[in-house]
Formats: structure tokens, C-alpha cells, sequence
């Protein structure tokens, strides 16, 4: 269980290493200061229904009542130790999990530690406005939801650079409260992280997408040799859950609105709808193709030798690592990865090493389709013929093998003077921006629900819609 | 240690279920018992786990106006950390094998806690109502398969 006597709550027995407990006390404030100027703007006094841990189990482990955000108990929560976990791939498969970090990983293990670190603030801070545009009470209690769960992500990193990289790990720890999303002198480290989520439409993309993404990546560093790292890994993966369901009813919710008034006046194109005040499917699928396709990107390049370094050494393992049934070496596979020649897109077969992040896309990407495809039943079951598609792995890629390149959803190659002129046919116009900006506006009534977006059928924790998930003091 | 699975074998070894949850012991009930514990035991235990969870969001009191025996699955996403494409993927599994039924369209599903297909009797419902008052971890039961704690 969880102590939540401490000041700062934890299960790793913080009081029994008294000089950790003293730093991680210095840093507590600066990441106050830090919620404070850059967290969910205007919401110092809000009393939010929230959940928080009391358990690492995964059954059971969440408690509800209304906290005042400030308030919030961060803390720092790891899975218990398996005294037998042994690493499960890599050099030194078959050899008892690290419980401390070796010499020759140190800098290895930093960098993913603070690349994964980085992303949970920025996402707060791409979030802050939103509250002030939230369609119901039950959403913005969600957005807040996902917001102090992402602090505590922040927590669980900094707990890992505290307690096992001594200065390099402190400082790192004060960076990762310095960068902020969109700061031109001093970004985050991620480029997607760096773009403000300006409306509601985004933040469930978000959620559905990249939060996604941030699972896998999890999932792969839950099969670290490094066992804390995994141990925390575990844990967040938990609370991330919740932050994709907030994502895909979130769009389910937007699409059953819109199917709604479609059938009720009739409308059968899939541009159709603005004129009664909700997003069109042809918007929304805009807005896939774009949260997609800069998703995919966050993989890095398809074909890596720091990937494949990662998981050689042990320090990064695949998705669902123990469930693959090769010999976890990699040592004669190969993988498909994809490239443009003479126009056309073409297959090649590179060492499974070298193509891990293409693998662990290829993962996410399947994820993603079923996603889709049960958004596609509401659309179905309503009798109207439209349905979503994801986009060509190749379309409005900046990073990997298929970069640079002018593909169109459908995987056709074209110059850069025909994508100039269609690319707004498939991307997300500064026009449609300002049209789904346009309906944001704050619905503060109990129960009720802005015009764009159905009310879910179910309250949170048993309560009814009409719960009063926020009071504003 | 992982406890030994135990098992109902006859009719006054439901005697305790039978006098915390006010149904006479008879012969249906042991054989819908002994029918639910025999399909229950090649569940995967991830789905086990699910069931029991549940169960015990399903019938818990939650002060509020509420579809008996039913598990909504907002609830079930926010306090079990299972993803979407996971908890569907489980739900396949219960709802195949008879112990929930999955109502309402997609987004707007509940999960329903199901019966004996015999006589209707809400087992799963009973169970867990009988661990509750019992103070008896409904895993205990449905994941773990202890079912001689019912005696």
C-alpha cells in the first residue's frame, strides 16, 4: 500500500533513505511553482472529483473524492519487486534484472529517462487552456484527471534520476521543469509536445494518438533490464490506460453527435453538418490523418542503431517482449521497412535490429486500427455510409524512411507542386482550426453538454451525469 | 503461495452462501454452482480477474440510482488500468463463456453480470454480494478458485 503519511506519498520506502527524501522535498516546491504557472490555467480553488491511487495493484487501486488540484497527492508508486525477474532479451538475456544502473549504460539510461520524463509536463502544458473551453463538467474533470496523472508521471521519472544518477540525475530533474512546450529559446524535447492543443476536437486526438504512443514506449521500457525503471513503468501504464479511453470516447461521443444530426436533417455528405453546429466527419477524419501521421514520427527513424543498441544492451526491449517467440537476440531476422524509389513505394527487408521502432509503430498502428475500426460502428449502426481510414504509413511523414516524401493517404507518390495543392484536402486548415475553435465555449451546468459532442452514458465511479465532478470555490 | 483450488462438492457445502445471500440450498443451485465453477476454471485467469472486478463494481453500493447488476464500463476503464483494446479483448472472453453480457452500442455499453442459463439465479451477482458480507476477497473466489470458502 501506498503511505500517504509522507509528505511526499510513496511505496518505495522514502523515509529510509533520508538524503533522497531531502532532495526530492527541495524539488517539491519548484514542481508546485511549476503546476502552478504552467498547469490547467484558473483552477487554484477548483474542487475536482479525482481519482488516486492507494494501491499498485491493478485491480482496485484508485479512490475517489474531491481534491483541490494543488493539493493533489503526487507521490511516487512502483510495482513491488519480482526478487526472480531475470532480463528477457538482449546480451544479457537469462542474467538477474539490474537493480542499479551498470557504468557503461549510465548515459544511455539518462537520456531515455529524460525523453520519456519530458513528454509528461509538456503535455500539461499543451493542455493548460482547455479548461476554460470544456464542453461539460464530466470532461473537465477528465482533462484534469489526465493532467495530474501526467504530473505524477513526471514524479515517477524524477524519483528514478534522483535516486540512482546522483547530480547528472538532479539536474536533469530541475531541466525537466525549465523547457516548456513552445518556448522557442528553451522547447520541450519532442517536436509534437511543442504544439499547443488548442481545442477540445485536439485533446481527445491527443489522448487517442500520441498517449498511445506513450504506452508503447512504456510498455517497451517496462521490459527494461533496468527493473526500477521497469517496476515505475508498470505502474504508469495503469493510470495511461484511462488517459486512451478519455481519447477514443471522447471522438466516439463527438462522432455519435454528428451522426445524430446528420440523420436527423438528412445529410449524407460527409462535409456536411457546420450548419447545425457540429464537426463534420470530413473535418474529423482530417484531424486522424494529422494526429496520425505526427504520432508515427515520434517512433523515430525506422531503421536505428541506437534502437538497436537499446535493446541489445538490455536498456529497451519490444513490445510484449516475454510474449514474442524468437529468440529475443534478433540476431538473423529481418523486417520490412519501406522507401521511395523512382516514384514508387517499395518494401525492403533491413536486420530486425536495426528496424525495432518500425516494429513497435507497426504495433501501435494495429492498435490504432481497432480503435478506428469501433468508431466506424457508430457510423454503421446509424445507417450512414461514411467511415474513417487511417492514412499510408508514408503520408505527412517528417522522420524516418518515408520522409520528405509527398504521399497521399492512399499511398500515391506525388511532387511537391501537387501536394502543395492538395495537401488541405487531407490535413486540418487553419479554417478548420478556427471552425472547431468556434464551438468551444464552457459548459458549466451540471448534466449538460455542449452542442457538439453527445453525453457519455455513464457517470464516473457509479455517479450520475449530472454530478457535480467540478466545484469552482 | 497460490492456494489450492478448492471445490463445491455437495449440497451442505453451500450451506453458508445459501444462508448469507437467503436462497435454500437445494439441488439447482448446487448443480448451477458446480456448472459455473467447471466453466469458469478454463478462463484465462487475466479474464478472471476482470469478472471479479466486475462484480464487485456491479453490486457494491454506490448510493446512487443504478441498473442492477451491471458494471459500466467507464467505471471498470478508471480502477482496473486496462486499455480499451485490452478490456475488449477480455470482455470477448467473459462474454463467450456465458459470465457477462455486453449491452448497449458502442460507446455506450454497460456490462452486465450474468445468470445461470438454467434457472436464472444471479450467481455472479450472489457471489460477490456473499464475499462482501463475508469480507471475503471476491478473487479469492472467482480468480483464485477457492470455491470451498463458500462451506
Amino acid at each position: 500500500m501506498i503511505d500517504y503519511n509522507e509528505r511526499i506519498p510513496n511505496n518505495v520506502d522514502l523515509a529510509g533513505d533520508k538524503t533522497l527524501q531531502r532532495a526530492l522535498e527541495r524539488w517539491q516546491p519548484a514542481f508546485q511553482n511549476w503546476w502552478g504557472d504552467t498547469g490547467p490555467m484558473g483552477t487554484k480553488d477548483f474542487q475536482v472529483y479525482l481519482r488516486t491511487a492507494i494501491s499498485v495493484d491493478r485491480e482496485g487501486w484508485a479512490n475517489f473524492g474531491y481534491v483541490r488540484m494543488p493539493d493533489y497527492r503526487w507521490g511516487i508508486f512502483l510495482v513491488p519487486r519480482d526478487e526472480n525477474r531475470k532480463i528477457a532479451f538482449g546480451d544479457h538475456q537469462g542474467e538477474a534484472a539490474w537493480q542499479d544502473v551498470p557504468g557503461e549504460y549510465r548515459s544511455t539510461l539518462r537520456r531515455i529517462i529524460v525523453t520519456q520524463g519530458d513528454t509528461e509536463p509538456a503535455s500539461v502544458e499543451q493542455q493548460k487552456a482547455l479548461g476554460m473551453t470544456a464542453p461539460s463538467l464530466y470532461d473537465m474533470r477528465n482533462l484534469f484527471q489526465v493532467n495530474v496523472e501526467e504530473g505524477r508521471h513526471l514524479w515517477a521519472m524524477v524519483y528514478l534520476l534522483h535516486r540512482y544518477f546522483g547530480r547528472d540525475g538532479r539536474e536533469e530533474a530541475e531541466f525537466l521543469l525549465e523547457r516548456r512546450s513552445g518556448n522557442a529559446d528553451n522547447p520541450r524535447i519532442l517536436g509534437a509536445f511543442n504544439e499547443e492543443t488548442r481545442h477540445w476536437l485536439a485533446f481527445f486526438m491527443f489522448t487517442f494518438f500520441t498517449d498511445r504512443d506513450g504506452k508503447f514506449q512504456l510498455a517497451s521500457l517496462a521490459e527494461s533490464a533496468f527493473d526500477p525503471l521497469s517496476r515505475t513503468c508498470r505502474f504508469m501504464l495503469t493510470e495511461e490506460a484511462h488517459h486512451m479511453f478519455v481519447g477514443e470516447s471522447g471522438i466516439a461521443r463527438t462522432l455519435q453527435r454528428t451522426c445524430e444530426v446528420m440523420k436527423e436533417h438528412g445529410l449524407t455528405d460527409p462535409g456536411d453538418g457546420r450548419q447545425f453546429g457540429v464537426i463534420d466527419l470530413a473535418t474529423m477524419q482530417k484531424f486522424i490523418n494529422f494526429h496520425y501521421s505526427v504520432t508515427l514520427d515520434l517512433y523515430g527513424g525506422d531503421v536505428s542503431s541506437n534502437a538497436a543498441t537499446y535493446y541489445t544492451t538490455g536498456v529497451k526491449g519490444r513490445y510484449e517482449e516475454t510474449k514474442q517467440s524468437d529468440d529475443h537476440k534478433l540476431t538473423s531476422q529481418e523486417y520490412p521497412v519501406y522507401e521511395v524509389e523512382n516514384g514508387k513505394i517499395v518494401e525492403k527487408k533491413v536486420p530486425a535490429l536495426n528496424a525495432l521502432n518500425a516494429k513497435l509503430r507497426d504495433d501501435y498502428i494495429e492498435e490504432i486500427q481497432g480503435g478506428i475500426n469501433r468508431w466506424n460502428r457508430i457510423p454503421e449502426q446509424m445507417g450512414i455510409p461514411f467511415r474513417f481510414v487511417l492514412p499510408h504509413l508514408g503520408f505527412h511523414r517528417q522522420i524516418g524512411t518515408l520522409a520528405g516524401q509527398f504521399i497521399t493517404p492512399e499511398g500515391k507518390v506525388l511532387t511537391e507542386a501537387e501536394w502543395n495543392q492538395r495537401h488541405g484536402e487531407w490535413l486540418p486548415s487553419r479554417e478548420d482550426h478556427k471552425y472547431v475553435e468556434s464551438l468551444m465555449g464552457r459548459v458549466l451546468e451540471p448534466g449538460k453538454f455542449a452542442n457538439w459532442i453527445s453525453p457519455p452514458a455513464r457517470g464516473i465511479n457509479g455517479q450520475p451525469i449530472e454530478f457535480e465532478y467540478v466545484r469552482f470555490n | 503461495m497460490t492456494p489450492k483450488p478448492g471445490t463445491v462438492a455437495t449440497l451442505s457445502s453451500i450451506d453458508r452462501f445459501a444462508r448469507v445471500c437467503g436462497f435454500s440450498p437445494d439441488a439447482a443451485r448446487l448443480v448451477a454452482l458446480t456448472t459455473f465453477e467447471s466453466r469458469l476454471r478454463p478462463i484465462s485467469p487475466e479474464s478472471r480477474k476482470l469478472l471479479a472486478h466486475a462484480a464487485d463494481l456491479a453490486t457494491r453500493s454506490h448510493g446512487a440510482a443504478r441498473k442492477p447488476n451491471a458494471a459500466y464500463l467507464p467505471e471498470l476503464h478508471e480502477t482496473c488500468g486496462l486499455d480499451v483494446d485490452a478490456m475488449y479483448h477480455l470482455l470477448k472472453e467473459l462474454e463467450d463463456g456465458g459470465f457477462v453480457e455486453i449491452e448497449g452500442k458502442y460507446p455506450f455499453q454497460d456490462v452486465m453480470l450474468g445468470s445461470d442459463a438454467q434457472t436464472g439465479w444471479p450467481l455472479i451477482a450472489d457471489l460477490a454480494r456473499f464475499c462482501a458480507a463475508e469480507k471475503i476477497p471476491l478473487r479469492d473466489l472467482i480468480v483464485d478458485l477457492r470455491f470451498d470458502l463458500l462451506r
